[in-house]
C-alpha cells in the first residue's frame, strides 16, 4: 500500500515526532509507515487521515499485488 | 606496438565502463500516485495545482557532493514545464549502485526496496526557496530552508 504521509506532513510543515505525539505513536512508527516498511491499522490510518484533513482514501491507496 | 596500442584502449574501454555503471542516475517512479497532478481549488482566481513525485536514485553513496544540486536542477525543469504549479513536493529514494549483481537497466524499481535520501517541498508563495528534509543514518531528519536559484518562466506572465 502506498501513502502520502510523508507529503502532507511536509505540507503542515510538521516533524514525524509531532505526527506521532498527535496520534500516539512513536516516531519510528510514522517514519516505517512512510517508507512503506508498516501498514498502519484502520484506526491508525483514520486519525493520520484527520491530522491531514483528508480523505483516508486520499492519503492512502492499494498497489497493484495488495 | 600493436600490442601497447591495443592494451592501452582496453584500459580506455574498461574505464568508460566503470564510469557508465558509476554515474549517477535520477529516474522518476512511474508507480508512483498517478496522475501526478493534483487540482486543488482557487485561490486569488489562480488554480492551485499540486504536483507530487517520487524519484529513484542509482549510485548516490558515490556522488552525494553532487546529489543536491542534479535534484534541484531536476526540479527546476520540472517548474519549468507548460503546466503551472502551485506546490510541488519531491521524494528522492536511494535504490544503491548500479552494476552487474545490483540493478540493471530494465529492471522494476520499488519503494520497498529503497531507503529515502530526502525530500524537497517548493511553494509558489516561497518561489525563491525550497524545505529540505534529509533522512539521517540515525533515523532522524534533518530540515532545513534553502535558497533556490531557478527562473520559473510562469511566475512572471
Amino acid at each position: 500500500m502506498k501513502n502520502r504521509v510523508k507529503e502532507e506532513r511536509a505540507r503542515l510543515n510538521l516533524q514525524q515526532q509531532e505526527l506521532a505525539e498527535r496520534i500516539g505513536v512513536s516516531r519510528q512508527t510514522i517514519h516505517s509507515i512512510e517508507n512503506n516498511r508498516y501498514v498502519p491499522s484502520t484506526v491508525l490510518a483514520l486519525k493520520i487521515a484527520a491530522i491531514f484533513q483528508k480523505p483516508v482514501e486520499e492519503i492512502f491507496q492499494l498497489e497493484e499485488g495488495d | 606496438m600493436k600490442s601497447k596500442s591495443l592494451i592501452i584502449l582496453m584500459g580506455m574501454l574498461l574505464s568508460s565502463c566503470s564510469n557508465k555503471e558509476n554515474k549517477l542516475e535520477i529516474i522518476r517512479d512511474t508507480r508512483y500516485f498517478e496522475p501526478p497532478y493534483r487540482f486543488e481549488g482557487m485561490e486569488n482566481g489562480d488554480s492551485i495545482i499540486y504536483l507530487s513525485e517520487r524519484y529513484f536514485v542509482l549510485n548516490y553513496r558515490d556522488h552525494k557532493d553532487v546529489f543536491e544540486q542534479a535534484a534541484l536542477e531536476v526540479l527546476c525543469n520540472k517548474l519549468n514545464d507548460s503546466v503551472k504549479v502551485s506546490i510541488y513536493f519531491v521524494d528522492f529514494q536511494d535504490v544503491g549502485i548500479f552494476g552487474p549483481t545490483k540493478y540493471k537497466e530494465g529492471m522494476p524499481l520499488s519503494a520497498e526496496l529503497s531507503s529515502p535520501i530526502v525530500t524537497m517541498l517548493w511553494n509558489k508563495s516561497l518561489p525563491d526557496s525550497i524545505q529540505f528534509e534529509y533522512d539521517t543514518n540515525d533515523g532522524s531528519l534533518n530540515q532545513r530552508l534553502r535558497s533556490f536559484d531557478c527562473r520559473i518562466w510562469y511566475l512572471n506572465r
